[in-house]
């Protein structure tokens, strides 16, 4: 059964349309490489892979959305929170109503990288890729 | 140590007890901490429990655990801690850690599910930055 990304209620936390919410995700990955107050600058291997992968979910996202507003349906989509670890790794996470979704770049090849998801009912850790990860933002936004 | 046991006391003369009850609290040492809450309580690599204080107000929280900055304090029980079967530690008058939670490089998803259920117990009491001053 195809999921598909909508949210119908609107609420703070959440961006709209679909260009400021990748410019949004990417603003605050860069951030972090701009030696942001508090932050570990991250590696340029964690840099690299956050963005390349994010932005490759976030357009698997828009592309499920042309399907989407075919059928004339919002397109709402939770603001990320982006931070590093303490080895210079990078942590996306977003969270919609009572679920989760948080994205662990490690720092190097050696270091764990993973999608962990959560709501009341189930949590696990799933490989990081984009197809992955464009499964739980279905997983997150769908009703 | 994790056994949701309170940990032995290694001086009794100079380190009470603690009870279920009493308040730990957990410097906010990232801005975005605040909006990410379970972010605070994930170990770092080089550490193996979480710095907590405690018998102290949250404006001293960056003296007691020595820090350059943070951005706010939350607090959580004893109690709330060790029924997540995790172990507090008390190694000082105003200091504890809270031990049992493993690294995420070891067991991302449990690392990943205890910081949920750590966030989801406390509750941030103090949102004021706070800087100590520098030596010079």
């Amino acid at each position: 059964m195809r999921q598909v990304f909508f949210h119908t209620r609107p609420a703070h936390g959440y961006v709209e349309p679909s260009v400021s919410e990748t410019a949004s995700v990417v603003a605050e990955i860069d951030a972090l490489l701009a030696n942001k107050e508090d932050e570990i600058v991250p590696t340029m291997y964690a840099f690299t892979r956050a963005r390349g992968l994010v932005e490759a979910a976030y357009g698997e996202v828009d592309r499920l959305r042309v399907i989407r507003k075919q059928f004339g349906v919002p397109a709402i989509f939770p603001k990320p929170i982006a931070t590093t670890d303490d080895r210079g790794g990078i942590r996306v996470s977003w969270r919609a109503e009572n679920k989760q979704v948080r994205a662990n770049f490690g720092a190097d090849a050696q270091l764990r990288s993973y999608v962990y998801f959560e709501s009341p009912l189930a949590h696990g850790v799933e490989p990081l890729d984009a197809e992955h990860l464009a499964g739980r933002f279905a997983w997150l936004t769908e009703r | 140590l994790a056994d949701g046991a309170l940990g032995h006391n290694p001086d009794p003369a100079a380190i009470r007890e603690l009870l279920p009850d009493d308040y730990l609290l957990r410097a906010l040492t990232k801005k975005a901490w605040l909006e990410d809450l379970h972010e605070a309580f994930l170990l770092r690599a080089d550490e193996t429990g979480l710095s907590v204080c405690f018998d102290c107000a949250p404006e001293e929280c960056i003296a007691v655990l020595d820090l350059r900055r943070l951005h706010g304090v939350a607090s959580l029980t004893v109690g709330g801690v060790t029924g997540l079967r995790l172990t507090v530690t008390a190694d000082e008058p105003h200091h504890a850690l809270i031990e049992g939670i493993p690294h995420k490089e070891e067991d991302a998803a449990t690392a990943e599910r205890l910081a949920s259920q750590l966030a989801e117990i406390a509750t941030i009491v103090d949102r004021a930055r706070r800087e100590r001053p520098t030596a010079d």
